[in-house]
């Protein structure tokens, strides 16, 4: 394969002024739903429904792809500055960056998960544009068995990254699981856990939850002691990471974007999976792992890599296999269907200019969020030198206003009153709500792939066992399980309770 | 006992966050088997709806046990950054999304956010009325401007 | 103080009761019960577009993909009887499920029919290393190993369910049934081996059968049609029973009022009978088909029966 001739094609395409301008657009918008939680993403793409039907393909998917991988930049704004993680992968970023913003570091922070996002994004390109028929080939070789063990790595990694006994991020990860199996069961259409609520046919709203557990019970545990202490007017040099902590991050970026990248070929739940599997692989390879939530910079630099690669790779399943990962892919592939695009096992020959041009405009894109992010860190942080007292009012008109944008819906302003109470009475008795929201995103998916291999099997679970793909991973949960509870039982013995 | 937990007494014990999680967990295990055994079980190769819930509840169930027990006996790890619950807070946030989500479809959206913000104000006990009645009006006419005239969402600003 | 004031008017206005004869004047939901990239979902796609052109309001897709795609029937039902919740359906949710099993919704009453949009064969797909190069030589192949294959399918009630159900019937033996909730899913199946077979719309399976992954066998529809031109009909090989075709149609709440059905309609006619979008229906695979409501109900009640008949060969029938 010619690489450096179809590049050559795809530059050629991608830096036509209608391209750029169209890639231009999606990034910034792209940015702008990112940083606003459950805010946009419906309303954005009402937006833009007509544009892309009439505008030429590749410009269509090239804005449309934009929104998508510069929505991930933007994610890890609001949970870094004031723990309002709109997605699963924004609260892993919550873990470590939090508290960095916490201890007046906000600024390093954004400035190293932007960063962090190029280079996933970059490393995910390059991935993308050398292996895309490899990773598609290699992600069929992924059916319900391994699509179930992988989960279950993901979520034992999501459970084990807490601080504290393994049993209590157990426990969070099988919540969310069973939160998640509220609303319609999928194969036979019968109601579970509705209690005649209409509003709870459709499932609890991601968002909604989201902000109660971590957004909500923040406010009430900082309403009265207030949050991040007052930045000055933050200088450039404050910013800027020092050489330790790019010694630190660099590595972590590497691994996170190799993990990002291979998740991301998953259709659906790779980028979130590779968000908490790199924070879990960070934490195992540290020397001190205690550092880790409370501060660490590589605990924000490996998932936030890991999610931006996994954004670029996951256009591989949606291009040859046409199955969408989320809303927005799923508009890209209205968008090639409409010009009369079939995605399928032979775009990438039939259609070089769009599949090449919209990888050259990947790194385009990603230069501009670059150049576009960079500068608004100032901003982002001058926020936090609102005092809390008055800051923490307006997060909550925040909160209420983005939840109920969703679906117009008060019934989900009434769950972040139920969730913020419960987040904070789980605060109180020492619980973390991220393997929660985990578990949450993954458990209808879990369940299907689960009654799927049994059906498959005939009721036999060895099929798990038996297939080496699930085997390693189920294998590799289970170390990592013993892993914990045995360090777990060591550092209780070496520091008794008083 | 070597870890030094025989010092402390049982009604301190059971005070624990992790005896008092783990008794939760128990509990709502056992809830959610009871309720999801409600709806068809099918078998382990055509599972019905209520299979996966009730494994849920099951395991839900042990893992609660298991901490509670862990709890107990003095097997988990003091944390000394342990927060006191600040009920004030607490009420004065609900009340405030509460009022958001009573006022909201009744008298619009600037009613909401001042009664949102009035309200939850008070959580932070440094408020003076007057303060917070001008935030209130601040945000209301913010949040109007961004939401209502900028990204132009189907919130009218006051109904009847 | 008085521009804000004039503003506030001008929000309360807009807050007023929508009236039938103003519709659409806000934001039109179109509820898939499918996945996205499936045929219903490109379908309501294109037509959603069409009808934002010709209306001048947002019409947005909401895909609520499950359970054969009653999920996304009933919350066509459920909905307001405004007009503001339109619904693409195929034929499982509306006829042959209620036949099956209890739902939610009531199609006889909560669900207004519009119109057909299209139609299109469905085919008979199967994983090209099972070396099953014919329907006879399928129904060998499971005949010697019986149980011991798997077909997929778009959801229960469904086409891609019940004519499988009628192959077994044939072959005299069982073949499991592995739903998913879009065709894109159920195709990545049968190619990654989960299941061997899967009776598809044509647009799901052709490229892959372009690639040499799948072969055809048959398809469901009374003719060939164009799109699979060189693939026998099952009634050609002997199924006379697996022959129907897998139409695509717009539904609203029921009891939406008139005038808004009437608006959509005259929209819609004008839509369907444009060569431009009749061209892009067809690159979808199907054959545009447009229809009143009374036609469409009246279709609605002739087929009914066939449905029933159908399902009480495999064995479905909910008592």
């Amino acid at each position: 394969m010619d690489l450096v001739g179809n590049l050559a094609l795809g530059f050629q395409t991608a830096l036509s002024p209608a391209a750029l301008l169209f890639c231009f657009l999606g990034v910034t918008l792209g940015t702008l739903i990112g940083v606003l939680p459950g805010i946009g993403a419906m309303a954005a793409i009402a937006m833009l429904l007509p544009v892309t039907y009439h505008v030429p393909p590749t410009e269509a998917l090239i804005m449309l792809a934009g929104i998508y991988y510069g929505a991930q930049y933007g994610g890890s704004t609001a949970s870094i500055l004031l723990r309002l993680p709109g997605t699963p992968q924004a609260a892993v970023v919550t873990l470590d960056g939090y508290p960095m913003a916490q201890q007046g570091r906000a600024g390093v922070a954004l400035f190293v998960t932007t960063i962090a996002s190029f280079a996933g994004s970059v490393l995910g390109v390059l991935l993308l544009a050398g292996f895309a028929p490899l990773l598609a080939r290699a992600a069929m070789a992924f059916q319900a068995p391994e699509y179930f063990a992988l989960m279950v790595l993901g979520l034992m990694a999501a459970a084990l990254l807490t601080q504290g006994s393994p049993l209590r991020g157990l426990i969070m990860v099988v919540a969310g699981l069973t939160l998640g199996t509220v609303g319609t069961d999928l194969q036979t259409g019968s109601f579970r856990f509705v209690f005649g609520r209409p509003e709870l046919v459709d499932g609890i709203g991601l968002v909604a939850m989201a902000m109660g557990l971590f957004g909500v019970s923040e406010v009430i545990a900082n309403a009265a002691r207030g949050g991040a202490p007052a930045a000055r007017r933050p200088r450039w040099r404050e910013m800027i990471p020092s050489r330790a902590d790019w010694r630190a991050s660099a590595p972590a970026m590497l691994r996170g974007s190799g993990i990002g990248a291979g998740f991301g070929a998953l259709p659906g739940t790779g980028s979130s999976i590779a968000s908490f599997v790199s924070y879990a692989v960070e934490k195992r390879i540290a020397r001190d792992p205690s550092r880790f939530g409370k501060g660490a910079i590589e605990g924000i630099s490996a998932p936030e890599a890991a999610n931006n690669a996994a954004a670029q790779t996951a256009f591989i399943p949606t291009l040859t296999l046409g199955v969408p990962g989320d809303a927005v892919l799923a508009l890209m592939l209205g968008a090639l269907i409409i010009h009369g695009i079939i995605p399928g096992p032979g775009l990438i020959e039939q259609q070089p200019t769009l599949f090449w041009g919209l990888v050259a405009s990947f790194v385009l894109g990603n230069l501009m969020l670059l150049i576009l992010n960079l500068p608004l860190i100032g901003l982002w942080i001058s926020i936090l030198r609102i005092p809390y007292r008055l800051l923490y009012p307006a997060i909550l008109v925040f909160i209420c206003i983005g939840v109920f944008s969703i679906r117009n819906s008060v019934f989900d302003i009434w769950l972040v009153l139920v969730f913020g109470g419960l987040g904070y009475g789980m605060r109180l008795l020492r619980f973390e709500p991220a393997p929660l929201l985990l578990g949450f995103i993954l458990g209808p998916l879990l369940e299907q792939y689960l009654r799927r291999a049994m059906t498959v099997s005939r009721g036999d679970p060895m099929i798990f066992l038996e297939r080496p793909i699930s085997a390693a991973f189920l294998g590799l949960a289970a170390a990592l399980l013993c892993w914990s509870l045995v360090s777990g039982l060591r550092r209780t013995r070496a520091t008794p309770e008083a | 006992m070597s870890d030094g937990s025989g010092g402390a007494s049982l009604a301190r014990r059971l005070a624990r966050p992790g005896v008092i999680g783990g008794a939760l967990a128990l509990a709502i295990g056992l809830w959610v088997m009871t309720e999801a055994s409600g709806y068809p079980l099918g078998t382990a190769r055509r599972m019905g709806p209520g299979y996966f819930p009730v494994l849920l509840g099951g395991l839900m169930a042990v893992l609660g046990t298991a901490l509670a027990l862990a709890s107990l006996g003095g097997r988990e790890a003091p944390r000394g950054d342990d927060e006191r619950a600040d009920p004030r807070a607490l009420v004065a946030v609900l009340a405030g999304l509460a009022a958001f989500a009573l006022l909201l479809p009744r008298a619009g959206l600037v009613p909401a956010v001042a009664g949102l913000v009035v309200i939850a104000a008070q959580g932070s006990g440094q408020m003076r009325p007057l303060g917070a009645v001008v935030l209130a009006v601040v945000l209301a006419a913010l949040a109007w401007a961004i939401f209502r005239m900028g990204l132009g969402l189907p919130l009218p600003a006051f109904r009847l | 103080m008085k521009r804000l004031a004039a503003l506030a008017a001008a929000a309360l206005l807009a807050t007023g009761p929508a009236l039938a004869e103003d519709w659409p004047s806000r934001t039109v939901t179109v509820v898939v019960g499918f996945g996205a990239g499936s045929t219903p979902d490109l379908l309501a796609r294109l037509v959603a577009d069409g009808l934002q052109e010709k209306l001048g309001q947002p019409f947005v897709v909401d895909n609520r993909p499950g359970a054969g795609g009653n999920i996304g029937l009933d919350a066509v039902a459920q909905a307001e009887a405004d007009g503001y919740t339109l619904g693409v359906t195929i034929p499982g949710p509306l006829i042959v499920n209620p036949m099956r099993m209890e739902l939610m919704y009531d199609p006889g009453t909560d669900i207004r029919p519009i119109t057909m949009l299209g139609t299109q064969p469905s085919v008979l797909a199967v994983n090209a290393e099972l070396g099953v190069e014919t329907l006879d030589e399928l129904l060998e192949m499971l005949r010697a190993d019986p149980g011991a294959y798997n077909y997929a399918s778009i959801g229960v009630g469904s086409i891609s369910h019940l004519a499988m159900e009628m192959v077994a019937l044939a072959s005299g033996t069982e073949i499991e049934h592995i739903p998913y909730t879009s065709s894109p899913e159920a195709v990545a199946a049968v190619i990654g081996g989960e299941a061997q077979m899967a009776t598809m719309p044509p647009l799901a399976v052709l490229s892959h059968a372009a690639e040499g992954t799948l072969r055809l066998l048959a398809q469901t529809s009374g003719e060939r049609m164009d799109v699979v031109a060189d693939v026998p009909t099952f009634a050609e090989l002997g199924l006379a029973d697996v022959q129907a075709e897998a139409w695509n149609a717009l539904v609203t709440t029921g009891g939406t009022p008139d005038a808004v059905v009437e608006t959509l309609h005259d929209a819609l006619a004008e839509l369907l009978a444009d060569p431009g979008m009749q061209e892009r229906i067809a690159a979808l695979g199907f054959q545009p088909v447009q229809m009143t409501p009374a036609e469409f109900e009246a279709r609605i009640i002739e087929e009914t029966p066939r449905w029933r008949s159908v399902l009480e060969a495999a064995g479905l029938l909910h008592e």
